[in-house]
């Protein structure tokens, strides 16, 4: 990416606090226009990236660059950069109107100046009715949307925004999601949008980086990181995923031969394994067709299913362990049935480093991270 | 049965705490406009003892001294209030405990041990005694009044919404006056009227403090009673009552009630949906 349109550049950005390291040695681009979504779980540092992009804290070491400008040390005010607040944090002694002029207030425009503009933004959100109203009359939602409006009104160069959907529920969320898209598209204006919510990252984004435990794992395109993930922790937290253990020679067509046990499945994989090394063969639930008990690459009886509408996951007790399939259709499996599973070799994927049989323990977490957005999204992250 | 016996004697209690609290006040108030100089009985309606006490050039000038005073130590209460109570939110847990501290122990300190320690800090520096060793004294007990209520809002009200105008462009400055001051509003209200009236009853204070040449109203009365209860001193102590009460319901006007009741109820706005 050149220096042009790269509207912002962390450089090995780190961040301690006291022992604790909440950021390591972050290297990030983003590119003029991008929808970029910083996604993981709760306290994985995605919060304290977002709070130094803005200026709201200070990187340890490392720069950080907004439109080749350096902007490491400026504080918040003189910066391009604006912030949708997880809380909102709009101001409860000013009107939904004032609280999107503030901003252009602090530049010294003049009321002729400050007027169309706040009228043509509130018409984007949607919120020109309510122009008049103190925040606190505002439905969630509507909350949500003057925040928005009140950043985009300055027309910065990068907009972050800190969970800001965490405090909806479901269906606002979509339509949200939706609004926050479009509008991305009709100002142009790069996002950097921050959730544990992988589906919603995945939805909205163009690329996404995951984060765990202060280290950024891996950054794609969300087709990518969810089919080519790098690490396991990466395909644990973008969806539900199968591992297996196995051993990985190479095989036909840039592919890998994965051993495990006395079955030999051809996959693919990233170009640097090593031949004889151990990797983790990551097999999506969806990925999985189910075939007839005698069948397919893997056996095992089902100890669980459960039914979410479109379709019915399954759980299957292998020798490798329990795996996680998806039934579509009109098959129909009870507790207790024997089935066979295959998979093609271009739906699974393999991941160097030796893994933990079974199911992965994302959905588990998963869960856990949703329910802690509900009850106290202001845990820091 | 038994629960009615309790409602009897709850509301027996609280009614015989409220007589024997506005009692006292309600008998200053008529007796203010009792025609009957000795007060033996009621004389018939007058306002005698109070143009007598406007026309008292004495009275004039020590209610314009103590309401001097009252202003100034209102000012400058705020003002140690405010800065202290802002300055608490990035202290260290030392410095905040230390400061703590020093509010308490002027919350909790005799108010005479603090007016004669002041006293002969004064006499000490060769200080003279008078207006502004008054102004001093008051500030430096009722100021810890004023922070005790600044520090709770600032508490509530958090630092999300500076950080929000910061990020919007505003200076540190800025920040402040548009959004952080007009959030404590409320709060300085109450703590102003709370100062205010402190100070203007204040006697102890006063009178060590006062030296010779600054005498307030209840350093003044307190001269009066001692010979006699004249109808005048009750019209002084009326003109004191409705100084107070105007006091009050112009912070109410300046707020509204609803902010200042939840003021003492300790939520912010944002949590009021």
């Amino acid at each position: 990416m050149t220096k042009e349109t790269c509207a912002l550049r962390l450089s090995k950005v780190h961040r301690r606090f006291g022992d604790y390291v909440a950021v390591e040695e972050l290297d990030l681009s983003i590119a003029d226009g991008e929808f970029f979504s910083l996604i993981g779980p709760s306290g994985c540092g995605k919060t304290t990236t977002l709070r130094m992009i803005a200026g709201l804290d200070e990187p340890t070491s490392g720069t950080i660059e907004v439109a080749g400008l350096d902007v490491t040390r400026t504080p918040p005010h003189r910066r391009p950069v604006n912030t949708v607040f997880q809380h909102y944090a709009l101001f409860p002694h000013l009107d939904v109107q004032e609280n999107v002029a503030f901003g252009l207030r602090e530049r010294r425009m003049s009321n002729a100046e400050i007027r169309p503009r706040v009228d043509n933004i509130l018409e984007l959100v949607g919120l020109q009715q309510r122009k008049n109203h103190k925040p606190r009359l505002l439905s969630g939602g509507q909350q949500q949307r003057v925040a928005l409006a009140r950043a985009l009104v300055l027309e910065p160069k990068v907009l972050v925004l800190d969970e800001p959907l965490g405090a909806l529920d479901l269906k606002l969320r979509k339509s949200m999601q939706a609004l926050l898209r479009q509008v991305q598209r009709e100002v142009g204006i790069t996002f950097i949008y921050v959730t544990h919510d992988q589906e919603e990252a995945f939805s909205m984004s163009t690329r996404v980086g995951v984060m765990n435990g202060g280290v950024l794992e891996q950054v794609g395109p969300p087709r990518d990181v969810y089919q080519r993930p790098e690490t396991l922790f990466v395909a644990d937290f973008v969806g539900a995923s199968n591992h297996i253990p196995v051993t990985v020679t190479g095989g036909p067509d840039g592919n890998y031969l994965a051993q495990f046990g006395s079955h030999q499945v051809i996959s693919e994989g990233p170009a640097n394994l090593v031949d004889n090394s151990s990797a983790a063969l990551v097999v999506r639930p969806e990925g999985i067709t189910l075939t007839a008990p005698s069948a397919g690459i893997l056996q095992g009886t089902v100890t669980d299913t459960s039914y979410s509408g479109p379709q019915e996951e399954l759980t299957v007790d292998t020798p490798v362990g329990k795996i996680k399939a998806v039934a579509r259709g009109a098959l129909d499996c009870k507790i207790g049935d024997n089935v066979g599973m295959t998979w093609d070799a271009s739906s699974s994927w393999l991941v160097a480093g030796s893994a933990k049989s079974g199911p992965a323990k994302s959905t588990a977490s998963d869960e856990g991270d949703r329910a802690t957005d509900l009850v106290d999204g202001s845990v820091a992250s | 049965m038994t629960k009615h016996r309790s409602l009897w004697l709850t509301g027996g209690v609280t009614v015989l705490v409220l007589v024997l609290l506005y009692l006292p006040i309600i008998m200053v108030f008529l007796n203010s406009f009792n025609a009957d100089p000795n007060l033996a009985g009621w004389g018939g309606f007058t306002t005698r003892w109070f143009s007598q006490v406007l026309q008292d050039q004495r009275i004039r000038d020590d209610f314009i001294t103590s309401l001097t005073i009252a202003l100034a130590t209102t000012v400058l209460s705020l003002l140690i209030a405010i800065t202290a109570s802002l300055w608490m939110r990035s202290a260290s847990p030392r410095g905040r405990a230390m400061l703590d501290i020093t509010t308490v122990m002027r919350l909790v300190l005799p108010e005479i041990v603090v007016a004669v320690g002041l006293f002969v800090l004064f006499r000490w520096l060769d200080f003279p005694l008078g207006r502004t060793t008054v102004i001093i004294g008051h500030t430096v007990f009722l100021s810890a009044y004023a922070t005790v209520v600044l520090q709770a809002r600032v508490a509530t009200i958090g630092t999300s919404l500076e950080a929000a105008a910061a990020d919007l462009g505003a200076t540190p400055w800025r920040a402040f006056r548009r959004v952080t001051l007009p959030q404590l509003y409320p709060a300085i209200a109450v703590a102003g009227l709370l100062v205010f009236t402190f100070s203007l009853d204040d006697l102890i204070t006063s009178q060590f403090l006062g030296g010779g040449s600054v005498e307030t109203l209840p350093v003044l009365l307190l001269g009066l009673i001692r010979h006699q209860v004249t109808p005048s001193v009750n019209a002084v102590g009326s003109i004191l009552i409705l100084i107070t009460l105007l006091t009050f319901i112009c912070a109410l006007a300046l707020v509204g009630v609803r902010t200042l009741s939840n003021l003492s109820s300790s939520r912010t706005e944002s949590e009021e949906e």
